[in-house]
């Protein structure tokens, strides 16, 4: 793992350095090119390698359950796949209670949605669809329009009392109204840009610090190689932990939609 | 284990109900300490995101609504520190619910400590 990005480190490093000395382009992970360019009226709708990436996590997540689960007693894959199930019916259950049952099909898609992009993103040379602002904007500016609906949808114009706190004087509630207003907007903000900053940080880092084993050589770059090995299972380990928190934010924003209370 | 031949079948039917009870609890136990380990990475960054981000939304619309309506600079004069105490107002809910969820936890199995 770490040797390959290593690897791939050294090429870039060899592209762009034509003046000798070390150049490294962490960024150029990050590129998006049309891989079928399509063009609706004007519009460009190509078929990228972004395009590409989530096509191979739907597929992936797919297989996964569809070819996994036939069995009484469950195999290795079988298992992975009822751990995820259980894994996200547990954090309902605890989050939202027996009201959030039916959503669970889409937290449920989400979560594995997340995941698969985020794991496949950690295999060399492949695409990490999670880092960019666009894709994770995009998926919780859904998630948060479609809360809203569903609260206004339960609890009709009722559900404006969200943005009122009780027990406040008269005259300091158009601030804190305000206040309260910018506090749910913030959501479909922070929900997207932790993931995403947190997926682009971490593959820049990888890049990085794989630049310094090519440019210490044989002799310094030993240390960030061992340095490489640790925090690749880290990222492995926040790769998860974004899935994860993206899901519990849904679950919890959609608790507030359905019971309402604060 | 010889002895469980000689009890009638309910008794053996009681008994492993209460094994499966026990088991099932000890297997939810750990599952909650070690989500509760995972998550503090993501408690931490999730409550800088949020102070941070509630100041980009209040700068953001009042920006906006100044280039709707045209009375730059009051909308932004006025957005931005609401956008800043929604920050506040985000952080400290959010301490909040951790501080009763962990409580809460610490009432379910006072043996087990944090």
């Amino acid at each position: 793992m770490a040797s390959e990005e290593g690897t791939h480190g050294a090429e870039t490093a060899a592209e762009h350095g034509a003046g000798g000395g070390l150049a490294i382009d962490p960024m150029h992970q990050f590129e998006v090119h049309p891989l079928i360019p399509i063009n609706l009226g004007g519009l460009d709708a190509s078929f990228t390698n972004a395009s590409l990436w989530m096509v191979i996590s739907a597929l992936a997540v797919s297989a996964l359950l569809l070819f996994g689960s036939k069995k009484l007693v469950p195999g290795r894959l079988q298992s992975v796949g009822e751990l995820a199930y259980e894994f996200i019916s547990n954090l309902m259950r605890d989050v939202i209670g027996e009201k959030g049952r039916p959503f669970f099909p889409f937290i449920f898609t989400l979560f594995m949605f997340i995941l698969a992009c985020n794991m496949l993103g950690m295999v060399p040379y492949s695409f990490t669809v999670t880092s960019h602002i666009i894709i994770t904007f995009a998926m919780a500016l859904s998630v948060f329009i479609g809360v809203t609906i569903l609260g206004f949808m339960k609890h009709g114009i009722g559900f404006l009392k969200l943005f009122v706190p009780s027990g406040i004087p008269v005259v300091m509630l158009p601030l804190l109204v305000v206040i309260e207003v910018i506090s749910y907007l913030t959501r479909p903000v922070s929900l997207s840009v932790r993931l995403f900053a947190n997926m682009m940080a971490g593959h820049t880092m990888l890049k990085v610090f794989a630049a310094f084993v090519v440019g210490l050589g044989v002799v310094g770059g030993w240390m960030p190689l061992a340095f490489m090995v640790a925090f690749t299972g880290l990222e492995f380990l926040v790769a998860f932990l974004q899935a994860y928190v993206f899901a519990v934010l849904t679950c919890i924003y959609l608790n507030d939609a359905l019971n309402m209370h604060h | 284990m010889a002895d469980d031949r000689d009890k009638s079948s309910s008794d053996r039917l009681g008994e492993l109900d209460k094994r499966l009870k026990r088991a099932r609890k000890a297997d939810l136990r750990g599952d909650q300490q070690t989500n509760g380990r995972g998550t503090a990475l993501g408690l931490g960054f999730r409550i800088a995101v949020d102070l941070v981000s509630a100041v980009a939304v209040g700068v953001g619309l009042g920006y906006f609504l100044d280039w709707l309506l045209g009375t730059s600079p009051w909308f932004l004069l006025i957005l931005m520190p609401c956008g800043m105490a929604a920050g506040i107002l985000n952080v400290m809910r959010l301490a909040k619910a951790e501080e009763a969820r962990r409580l809460a936890e610490q009432d379910k199995d006072p043996d087990e400590g944090p």
